[in-house]
This record gives C-alpha cells, sequence and structure tokens, in this order.
C-alpha cells in the first residue's frame, strides 16, 4: 500500500464515512442514499468500459447489491467510493469477458452488437445543434465507443477513468490497486491505441 | 527518429502538463522542427477532445429501487436459509415436547388398562357379596333346601377342588347320606345346580320349579338361564382346571353383571323362596331303586299328587311332585314301609295347599 500515490498509510477522510456505517449495521435505507450518490458515475463508468447501456445498468445492480453483501469487509483503508469503483471495474471486466465468450461462440461481430448502443438515459442534447449535427454527433461518439471497446481491458480501463471520468492518478491507483507509473504507462499507450483505431476509423483526426 | 521516439511516448504527458518545465522545452523544440511528431500531437490532442467529449449517460431511473428491493429480497432469502438450517433445531422442541406428552399420555393409559385386571383379581370378593346376599334370602325361609352357605361361594374358588368333591367332599347338607352310600355324586350335583342358578333363578324357578328335581333336565333349564348362569352352570360340570381358569373371567365378569342385576332381582327372589319354603325333601334307601321309583310313583297318584316327574341321575332316581299338605304325612307313612329314609326334611309346621316334594331314592351298595 505504501507505493501507492499519495501515501495511503494516513487515515482517509471519508466523507462516506457514517452512512458507511449505518450500512454495516445493516441499514439498508442508508445504502440507498449511497446508492443514489454514486449511481450516475458508476454507470457512466461501466457503460464506458462495456459499451451498451442494458449491460452496464445490470452490472452497476449487481455491483451495488455486491458491495452491500461486502459491507462489512469494507475496512476504510481506501474511499468507500474507490471501494465502490473497483467493483464496478471488477465486475465490468467479468461481464466483458461472458460478452467475449458469448460473441465468439456466435459469431456475431463486436462493432455490429454496439451500432445501437447509447441507450435511453442519454442527456438530451443541447436544444442549439441542429437534428443534423445531433445524428453527426451521435456517430461520433459510437465510434469513439468502438475504438474505446477495441482497446485491451487494461487500457481501456484507465482510459476511462482519466480521460473520460477524470479521477486522479492516485485514485486511479487505489481503484486498480496499480502503482502510479504503471497507471501513467498504460494511459499513455492506451491514448496512443485509441488515437490509432480513431484514424483508422474516421480517417483524419 | 531515436529523438521522435522518445517524444513520441512523452507526448501524452506533455498534453496533459505532467512534464517537467526541462522536458517540456525540449519537446516543444522538437515539434517545431519535426512535422510527423507535431501530427502525432495533433491527433493524439483530437482523440482526447473526443473521448472528453462522451457525454454522460443517466443511470435508469429504476437502479435504486432495484438495488434495494434485490438487497431486501436477498436478506429474506438469506434469513429464510438460515430458517431452513435451523429448521431441525426448531422443530426438535415441539417433537421433544410432543414425545414428552406421548410418553405420559402412553404411560397414563398402560396404568388404566392395568385396573381392570386388578378389579377381576378382586372380583370373586364381589361375588361373594352378591352370592351371600342370594342365600341372606334363601336361608332363613328355606331351610329344607339345605345349601350351604360355603357352597354359594363363587364359583371360581369352587372350580379347582370340583373334581375332587364330587368323589370325597359332598356338601355339608348331605353328608349323612354319603356316610352311608360311600360315593355320593349326586347330592353334589343338586346344591351345585342350586348355586349355577343364580340370582334370577328365583324368578325362573317359578316356571321350572318342577324342572328342578329332574337332573336330566338341567340342560334344558340352564338354557332358559341367563348367559351368566349358564356359563355358571358349565363350569361346575368342567372338571378339567386349565378350561375352568379360562371360564373364570367369564364367571368373574358375570358376577359383575350379577351385582347389577342383584337389586332388581331381590323382589321376585322373595316370592321364589316364600313358595320354596313349602318343599318337603326326602331321601330314601333301597335295594331296588326302579321298583321303589315305580311304587313311589303309584303312590304318589293314588294320594293325588300333581306334576310328577322321575329324573334319573347317576347313582339315584329323584321323584318331584306336587302334593297337598293333608297327604304327605300319609306319604311318609307310605314311604316308610316301602324303604329306609335316610333323611327327611319336611316344612313344620306343614303349610296348606299344594307342598312340593322331592324323593330322592338312593340304591344302597
Amino acid at each position: 500500500m505504501s507505493n501507492f500515490v499519495g501515501g495511503k498509510n494516513q487515515v482517509i477522510a471519508d466523507e462516506d464515512y457514517e452512512i458507511v456505517c449505518l450500512c454495516q449495521k445493516g441499514d439498508v435505507d442508508a445504502f440507498g442514499s449511497l446508492v443514489e450518490k454514486y449511481q450516475k458515475k458508476m454507470v457512466n463508468i461501466a457503460f464506458r468500459i462495456i459499451g451498451d447501456y442494458e449491460a452496464a445498468s445490470e452490472v452497476v445492480q449487481d455491483a451495488f447489491v455486491s458491495a452491500f453483501k461486502a459491507m462489512r469487509k469494507f475496512r476504510g483503508d481506501a474511499r468507500f467510493s474507490t471501494w465502490l469503483y473497483r467493483i464496478v471495474i471488477n465486475a465490468s471486466r467479468n461481464r466483458m469477458k461472458q460478452l467475449r465468450t458469448r460473441i465468439r461462440r456466435e459469431g456475431i461481430s463486436i462493432e455490429g452488437s454496439r451500432d445501437s448502443e447509447d441507450g435511453p438515459g442519454i442527456d438530451p442534447p443541447d436544444p442549439g445543434p441542429s437534428v443534423l449535427e445531433q445524428v453527426e454527433k451521435r456517430e461520433m461518439e459510437a465510434k469513439v465507443q468502438a475504438c474505446i471497446n477495441a482497446l485491451a481491458d487494461e487500457y481501456r480501463e484507465v482510459l476511462v477513468l482519466r480521460d473520460i471520468q477524470g479521477f486522479s492518478y492516485g485514485e486511479i491507483s487505489d481503484i486498480l490497486k496499480l502503482p502510479d507509473g504503471t497507471v501513467k504507462s498504460r494511459l499513455f499507450r492506451a491514448r496512443e491505441a485509441l488515437k490509432d483505431g480513431l484514424k483508422e476509423m474516421i480517417g483524419d483526426l | 527518429m531515436m529523438e521522435c521516439g522518445t517524444i513520441l511516448q512523452r507526448l501524452s504527458a506533455y498534453l496533459e502538463g505532467i512534464v517537467s518545465s526541462e522536458e517540456k522545452r525540449f519537446i516543444e523544440e522538437h515539434l517545431l522542427s519535426c512535422q510527423p511528431c507535431s501530427s502525432v500531437l495533433r491527433e493524439l490532442k483530437r482523440a482526447s477532445e473526443l473521448v472528453r467529449d462522451l457525454q454522460e449517460v443517466e443511470p435508469p431511473p429504476w437502479m435504486t429501487q432495484k438495488v434495494l428491493a434485490r438487497i431486501r429480497r436477498e436478506q429474506e432469502g438469506k434469513k429464510g436459509i438460515f430458517e431452513k438450517l435451523f429448521f431441525p433445531l426448531r422443530i426438535k422442541i415441539p417433537i421433544q415436547a410432543t414425545a414428552t406428552v406421548l410418553i405420559v399420555v402412553l404411560a397414563i393409559y398402560v396404568f388404566k388398562a392395568g385396573e381392570p385386571v386388578l378389579k377381576r383379581v378382586q372380583s370373586p370378593t364381589a361375588r361373594d357379596e352378591v352370592a351371600s346376599k342370594v342365600e341372606d334370602f334363601r336361608q332363613p325361609a328355606a331351610p329344607a333346601v339345605e345349601v350351604p352357605a360355603r357352597e354359594a361361594k363363587p364359583v371360581l374358588k369352587e372350580m379347582p377342588k370340583l373334581s375332587d368333591r364330587r368323589d370325597v367332599s359332598p356338601p355339608v347338607g348331605e353328608k349323612g347320606k354319603e356316610e352311608m352310600a360311600g360315593r355320593v355324586r349326586e347330592p353334589v350335583h343338586e346344591p351345585m345346580r342350586e348355586k349355577a342358578m343364580g340370582i334370577p333363578e328365583g324368578e325362573r324357578r317359578v316356571a321350572h320349579e318342577r324342572q328342578e328335581a329332574a337332573g336330566g333336565k338341567l340342560d334344558e333349564t340352564v338354557m332358559t338361564l341367563g348367559s351368566a348362569e349358564r356359563d355358571a352352570a358349565k363350569e361346575k360340570r368342567m372338571p378339567a382346571a386349565g378350561v375352568v381358569k379360562t371360564e373364570e373371567y367369564g364367571a368373574v365378569r358375570d358376577s359383575l353383571a350379577n351385582e347389577q342385576k342383584a337389586p332388581a332381582a331381590a323382589a321376585p327372589l322373595r316370592a321364589a323362596v316364600a313358595k320354596r319354603a313349602e318343599a318337603a325333601s326326602i331321601s330314601v334307601q333301597a335295594g331296588d331303586v326302579k321298583k321303589v321309583v315305580d311304587e313311589i310313583e303309584d303312590l304318589l297318584r293314588q294320594l293325588g299328587a300333581t306334576r310328577i316327574e322321575k329324573e334319573s341321575l347317576q347313582d339315584a332316581e329323584v321323584i318331584t311332585a306336587e302334593l297337598q299338605s293333608e297327604k304327605i304325612e300319609e306319604f311318609m307313612k307310605e314311604l316308610r314301609i316301602k324303604g329306609e329314609i335316610k333323611e327327611e326334611k319336611l316344612p313344620s309346621p306343614i303349610p296348606t295347599g299344594k307342598t312340593s316334594i322331592r324323593v330322592e331314592i338312593l340304591s344302597v351298595r
């Protein structure tokens, strides 16, 4: 733990500490408030890792239930949010493995299955841009997501956490339980790979 | 190119601004002179923009509800599993309680079931009481029919001795005769049969009075009696100890039944006893029994006796008849001529009207 960025041996100030204590005593309603608080972040992480909104929603649901069950194992050596994100990333990783196994078995192309992503939960677009612009934007997003999906798991995770979710390197280190340097090197390679993928897909960047 | 490779590796960090100022200046100098590296930087910037521009998705509105519902359901399920796991422990207590209650109930039942057996063992006493009641009614009013109190005792007690008694110990009332005859079976039979009649006997005796003396008709008489009496009568004839033992229970049971009948039977019994008080019993010893029987019969006819009946027993002939009281004296006189009167029981004073006479003719051996 000591090799983690930010010197995590010190006591971590956790804003969720009190609610977490209630949850550890079996307070389901208290856990509800945590779900409310973190569900958006959780769904977005899962969605960008998995690339499918429905699957991501299910994964997040499972992750929350697992989190509540494992609440007593939570010792407070990291922030609750960090612990929660770790859970959802692991769950997403497992789901990806399942999906890949199924796709390989059924011979369905990953791209084909992901054309119709961006589920019902997408934020309504700004009223400003025209319909054409909206369509173009959606198409572009789909392509970007496809490129993200094409990345290796370890690259994708750091890219999502850093470039999409904006986590600090320290947080990413905690979430993924990886040294800071590994996170950075993975992230740089991930960006390189993504750029290449986008260049291939879109043409000129 | 070596420089380009190093620069490209650092471009990402450079974009993020996490490179030292020295490194930053070095990279920027290189980018100004190297077009391909500048293009890569531009592409990286564009890619980062595209990724950053990805819109956030909203979580499904049911998320919190579903998560909490699942947690609650799983908690209940967990509880259910917990309960199932400990279900045997929980049911054990009722099982133990039920078992205990069952054992107690069983023990009480067994104890209760044992009680009737105890009653059976005691029952001869009860029968004694009934029998003695009958005797109370009989004895004072009918001295002529000497039924010893001992004879009236429960069948149960007498049976084991029955076979012996037939040969060796006749009833007290017949003792004198026994001395002369050596083996006297019939007198034994008589009091026994009387016993067999039991309590309701009194009622029936009115109808079967005439049959009373006729040993051959005993079965018929017995048939008309209640089952209790019949059983008792059968028992008297059964010398086999084993059989007697089994019959004991029947007798005991009957004695219990008699106990209940006793009060109801009391009234007709008194009437019967009064009737019996008129009876006269005579024992005669003769050399030629058949001849004497015929003679006595003729005599009775001459004296105007009615309902003359003869009964053949093993060792004796019995004649019963109803005779006018005035004629008894004459009858006795004639009788003394015909044979030796061994025993004579006449009601004294001799009542008026008809009197039952029972004459036993025993052979001299």
